[in-house]
């Protein structure tokens, strides 16, 4: 199946899609914010498929869930017509066509262009060259954003992801930091340190840190969740925190599935999945976080290998539900759930997933210096999830007690 | 009227295999154009420069990682760092993917963008200190 594409005219420099809304900055860094939802009913014309591609992907598991939907071949053949058709239409912007989906425009929070940034319970933190900011975001004020951020720390960062409430922070030669930033009030003190190790790219692996490193060693900084008695959520359930259960080298992680770590040149996760790159393949090992530390080495478990050749040296890789994606020096690869591969055959100034998004856990944003493209993969719903090789595994998660399960992705 | 003048000296530990060290392969007086060029051109703020050492206008190779970089072969390096105290100034081959302190500004790499010295990707690479040719 081919992804669908969405392309919108501009030299941009950044892009992120949280909560219907798509913030746009330019090399002027101007932040422009869009209605995404808007910009998608404009072109979707009640195809099912449009909506789920680039705004709803949720739906697409929901049918997942309902194993009589996905197994009747009338609604599995209609979505795969919907997804051909789609594909054969073009879906292109310029920003003068979105004005009418424009929700603001402002000058960035902060004064230079930003190294990183991620949107998380309902902020938008930013590394630049002096430190990690924050700003909030505003639903019904003329900016949709802070107009100025706030520095929380001063430290150097390289890269940043979140998940659950938390920060983690990638900085080169100082290892590893993390930051909870659930609490409402700001007060969240400095990152700490989590680890030496040399890091160039962080990943979230369920309550775990992932440290990638271009010059070193990876490794999984493991966490486990544990639940405090003396705390409760909402629900009346004892709060969960995370617990710190030691740092696994990828030299220990591969020798405990039996993998050797000759030509090894870059190792990544995401959630239940560990991938190490070499020179030829892709190995995929299972991660299993509450056997950390269990003497049956259930935790990392060899799950095979995904064929990949090429010349150009890997730089990057994250994982989502639709696969996982590489970044080399010439371009990306994504290595699809389903075992195709998509190529990207120039390098892009910027690309993004949204793994802990709701409705954006399909698309991969690519900015080139005269468009952002909007890729949305669409095989996935159908893939088997126990046995996939590439891509996080989609699960079901009962909310609390007494309740029927839900599809619930991973915060 | 007393003038300041600006003076550029060679780091004896950057030239001769100091094991810490990253080490120029390009020679002094190469090295010295370099932040003469970079000083011209304002990509100097404060007591820190950076700068490319440029063949036809395309960034060249200014010198190698430090041996203790961890690296199994050492990195060509091509952006240059200077550093100045009382107007009396010295550089060495910046490695950015090791020490985040060594990248180039924002401001400076979009100077270079913008001269099409490095590509929009490249900047985003050496903020992210990720390696890259810079010369695609």
């Amino acid at each position: 199946m081919q992804p669908l594409r969405l392309r919108i005219e501009g030299s941009f420099w950044d892009s992120l899609l949280y909560s219907g809304r798509l913030y746009l900055w330019d090399f002027g860094n101007r932040l422009r914010v869009y209605d995404w939802d808007q910009i998608v009913d404009s072109v979707a014309d009640d195809s099912a498929a449009v909506t789920c591609a680039f705004s709803r992907s949720d739906l697409l598991y929901r049918v997942r869930e309902e194993t009589v939907l996905v197994n009747d071949p009338l609604i599995s053949n209609a979505l795969a017509q919907g997804f051909a058709a789609a594909g054969e239409r073009e879906f292109a912007f310029s920003l003068s066509d979105l004005e009418s989906a424009k929700i603001g425009e402002q000058d960035s929070p902060c004064d230079t262009l930003h190294d990183d940034a991620v949107l998380h319970f309902n902020k938008l933190f930013l590394l630049t060259e002096s430190g990690l900011y924050y700003a909030g975001l505003q639903r019904r004020r003329k900016y949709a954003v802070w107009q100025t951020a706030e520095r929380c720390w001063d430290g150097i960062a390289v890269h940043i992801d979140a998940k659950s409430g938390w920060l983690a922070l990638a900085a080169a030669s100082d290892g590893v930091f993390q930051l909870n930033v659930s609490d409402e009030s700001y007060e969240w003190g400095e990152p700490e340190s989590v680890s030496a190790r040399h890091c160039t790219f962080v990943n979230w692996a369920f309550s775990s840190i992932y440290a990638s490193s271009n010059v070193g060693n990876g490794g999984l900084v493991g966490f486990r969740w544990s639940r405090e008695e003396h705390t409760h959520d909402i629900f009346g359930d004892s709060s969960l925190t995370r617990v710190f259960e030691g740092e696994f080298d990828e030299g220990e992680i591969l020798a405990s599935a039996n993998i050797a770590m000759n030509e090894l040149r870059l190792s990544w996760a995401a959630d239940d999945k560990i991938y190490f790159g070499f020179e030829h393949a892709v190995d995929v090992l299972r991660f299993t976080q509450k056997y950390l530390n269990d003497p049956s080495g259930k935790a990392f478990q060899a799950l095979g290998e995904i064929p990949f050749h090429g010349n150009a040296a890997i730089l990057s890789g994250t994982g989502c539900l639709f696969g996982t994606v590489i970044e080399r020096t010439d371009g990306l690869s994504v290595l699809l759930s389903d075992g195709s591969r998509h190529d990207v055959a120039q390098a892009p100034v910027r690309w993004r997933v949204f793994p802990r998004s709701k409705r954006y856990e399909n698309q991969l944003h690519l900015i080139f210096d005269d468009y952002l493209e909007v890729l949305s993969f669409n095989q996935d719903y159908a893939v088997d999830q126990k046995t996939k090789l590439a891509g996080s595994s989609y699960r079901t998660r009962r909310l609390w007690r007494g309740t029927p399960s839900l599809p619930v992705r991973w915060r | 009227m007393a003038t300041e003048t600006t003076t550029y000296i060679s780091k004896a530990d950057h030239r001769d295999g100091t094991h810490t060290k990253s080490q120029w392969t390009i020679t002094f007086s190469a090295e010295r154009d370099c932040f003469t060029l970079s000083w011209i051109r304002g990509w100097v703020i404060t007591n820190r420069g950076w700068g490319l050492h440029l063949v036809d206008s395309v960034p060249a190779t200014v010198g190698i990682s430090a041996r203790s970089s961890g690296r199994a072969v050492p990195a060509d390096l091509k952006v240059a760092t200077f550093r100045g105290d009382s107007n009396i100034w010295h550089g060495y081959p910046a490695d950015y993917c090791i020490h985040a302190q060594d990248r180039p500004p924002i401001t400076v790499l979009q100077e270079w963008a913008k001269l099409g010295l490095i590509r929009k990707h490249e900047l985003r690479k050496i903020r992210g200190s990720q390696p890259c040719s810079l010369s695609d």
